[in-house]
């Protein structure tokens, strides 16, 4: 297919009086256009393409990065939208809820001690890039964002919202439960060097790890080793990070099963500049 | 009289960011330039070896923000060579049509600093004004208008959406329609500008050649160059295309600099609108990219100002152990004194306008 009209016109002359009179004509017609009352009048006569900003707001499609949104349901607290954040801007903040409550996940709350505790990410906008990293990763879709793009504020401690403030509301969350590993890599434990403290154990948002007797001994006991169920693994490298000895490490899953390792595909309705004008 | 420099910048309307041309003058005429930069240096290769491949995606974005995606693909493509995977199909053909919608803002931004540059503040207003419909077609498509994050290793972020081939036709369109209708009136037509820019700031074919000038700016000279045809990457040796060479008489000027980009609006839009045509209409648009990688990588791409190159290093870890970039802009920066030499003073800027110049790429 050849382009109609893409072959340069080169030095076809211009006359001074042509050359003057045009690009007038066409600066005058589009003025006239646009021009309140007289745009009535002439053919092809429109609205200005401005919007009266705060009082008109122009419609953004879904896929746009706004105000970030956590799904308070579906959050395992995984941090590993902290860990994939390019300006690591996410912090994450500890709550203290009661045993029945519905964001207590059967992971973490199953071990004594974090039985009440629950990990939600807080975000720092003043930092964000509004990249889209911490939703594309999240294993569990619980990060959103929505079309809220006012976030200007008046002092810059304003721009560090809490955790609280950036919870979903109860009733756009569909609660369904997914756990994809997105990173693509999972734990390798080195036997030898294991001391079995159980701490990743206790760490794993997922609660796939298992403490097993393993083949090494202490003071003549077997010492328990972590057993993974690579199935339920979403690859936070949490339990890497606690490792008191650092006796694991990532490594890749190869190109299994990852069917929904692409998820965003949020689709809506924008009107074009154009089509805003036309009528 | 004798001889003296002047200050072009580091803060001045013709200097789109941050830079400063020295020149020297004898009465009107310039004699001599120099390009300074470095204002803008942030140390972008240094940056990114200590970040992970994924999330250099996002600093490549800002090498220049109004052709951010051209570029991050590039970084990706890169990376991609280096890993040794390759992106299905339909990411291809959506990467194509990504780049080329960019390609057409970036020469659209280029477009409204050029008019102001010669006075022509219409220009401004008008192409900032279709510049709108591409940012909301890559809007829609990427969830944002600028700095989109939106290729990726292995292909890109998100699938397009289910009414995007519909808007982008029409807008397209619409596009063709003003470019044909008004555009050309005001830009290509105009006594005015034709006067201020024919026969200003003309280069050799050789001389471009031997400064490393690439792009619209090389075309421009008659040297039928374009990576997008000689050394096909993603899905383009598919489609059917022209290159804008300039063939006429009074090569490598302002005004056949102009006419080359200007044409490359048209063009783009045809690739565009083929792309659309031709990509499947469902599949993978991404593979799973593994994040670590040991290799070398390297891949040049046509930016909208000439050839990117990106060339990786990784050393088995999840960060690029070493990245080298070469900016278009960089050597044709290099290439200005020579465009300017022998001209008035009042013309600098019409020649330095020409150039497109964006100086978040040339001091990365
Ligand atoms: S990645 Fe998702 S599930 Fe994990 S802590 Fe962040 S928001 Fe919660
Ligand atoms: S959008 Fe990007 S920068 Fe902002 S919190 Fe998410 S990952 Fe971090």
């Amino acid at each position: 297919m050849k382009s109609p009209k893409s072959d340069p016109k080169g030095r076809r002359k211009v006359g001074t009086v042509g050359g003057t009179v045009r690009p007038l004509l066409a600066t005058i017609k589009q003025a006239l256009v646009t021009m309140p009352g007289i745009n009535r009048l002439v053919p092809g006569g429109r609205k200005p393409v401005t919007h009266l900003y705060p009082y008109q707001k122009v419609e953004l499609p879904l896929a746009y990065r706004g105000q970030h949104s956590i799904d308070w349901f579906k959050c395992i607290g995984c941090e590993l939208c902290a860990k994939v954040c390019p300006n690591e801007c996410i912090y994450f903040e500890f709550y203290e809820v009661e045993p029945t409550s519905e964001y207590l996940h059967p992971s973490r709350a199953q071990l004594d001690e974090m039985k009440k505790i629950i990990r939600r990410p807080a975000v720092d906008v003043g930092h964000c890039l509004f990249c889209g990293n911490c939703m594309e990763y999240c294993p569990t879709d619980a990060w959103n964002f929505t079309q809220e793009f006012e976030l200007a504020d008046y002092a810059r401690e304003d721009l560090y919202y809490k955790a609280d403030e950036l919870r979903m509301p109860k009733e756009n969350s569909d609660k369904e439960i997914v756990l994809i590993n997105r990173i693509g890599e999972h734990p390798i434990l080195e036997v030898d060097v294991c001391i079995g403290c159980r701490k990743c154990e206790r760490e794993c948002p997922t609660r796939c790890i298992d403490m097993l007797d393993g083949p090494n001994d202490r003071k003549g006991k077997p010492i328990v080793i972590p057993e993974f169920d690579y199935t339920k693994c979403i690859g936070c490298q949490q339990c890497v990070d606690v490792c008191p000895v650092d006796c694991l490490h990532m490594e890749e899953i190869g190109y299994k099963d990852l069917e929904g390792f692409y998820h965003i595909n949020l689709q809506g309705e924008v009107k074009l500049l154009e089509e805003q004008v036309e009528k | 009289m004798p001889e003296f420099w002047i200050n072009m910048g580091p803060q001045h309307p013709m200097t789109h960011g941050l830079w400063n041309m020295k020149v020297k003058v004898d009465g009107e005429t310039v004699t001599d330039a120099k390009p300074e930069i470095g204002y803008l240096h942030r140390g972008y290769e240094k940056i990114m070896e200590v970040r992970e491949f994924q999330k250099n995606v996002v600093l490549t974005d800002r090498l220049c923000y109004v052709s951010s995606i051209t570029w991050s693909h590039a970084y990706c493509l890169a990376v991609e060579k280096m890993m040794g995977i390759e992106t299905p199909e339909r990411g291809q053909w959506i990467r194509v049509v990504s780049l080329e919608l960019q390609r057409i803002a970036s020469h659209l931004m280029w477009l409204a600093a050029y008019g102001p540059d010669l006075g022509l503040l219409t220009g401004l207003l008008w192409a900032l004004r279709e510049r709108e419909l591409f940012l909301d077609l890559i809007q829609l498509m990427s969830g944002a208008r600028m700095n989109q994050n939106y290729p990726r290793v292995g292909g890109v972020r998100n699938d397009l959406p289910e009414n995007f081939e519909a808007m982008c036709r029409r807008s397209i369109e619409h596009f063709l329609k003003k470019v044909d209708n008004e555009y050309q009136r005001v830009f290509q037509e105009s006594k005015v500008f034709r006067m201020r820019t024919e026969g200003v700031g003309r280069i050799s074919a050789a001389d471009a050649i031997n400064w490393g000038v690439t792009g619209p700016n090389l075309r421009a000279c008659g040297v039928d160059v374009d990576l997008r045809r000689l050394d096909p990457y993603e899905t383009y040796e598919q489609i059917d295309f022209e290159p804008q060479v300039w063939h006429d008489g009074g090569a490598g000027d302002s005004y056949a600099r102009f006419i080359c980009r200007f044409n490359e609006l048209r063009e783009s839009c045809q690739i565009i609108l083929q792309a659309l045509e031709k990509m499947p209409k469902s599949g993978a648009y991404r593979v799973k990219a593994p994040r670590r990688a040991e290799g070398e990588g390297y891949a040049k791409t046509e930016d909208s100002r000439g050839e990117a190159l990106f060339y990786v290093i990784g050393d088995g870890d999840d960060r690029p152990y070493r990245v080298k970039i070469r900016s278009p802009v960089f050597c044709t920066m290099a290439a200005t004194p020579l465009m300017l030499r022998g001209n008035k003073l009042a013309d600098s800027v019409a020649i330095l306008g020409s150039v497109d110049v964006c100086v978040g790429e040339m001091d990365k």
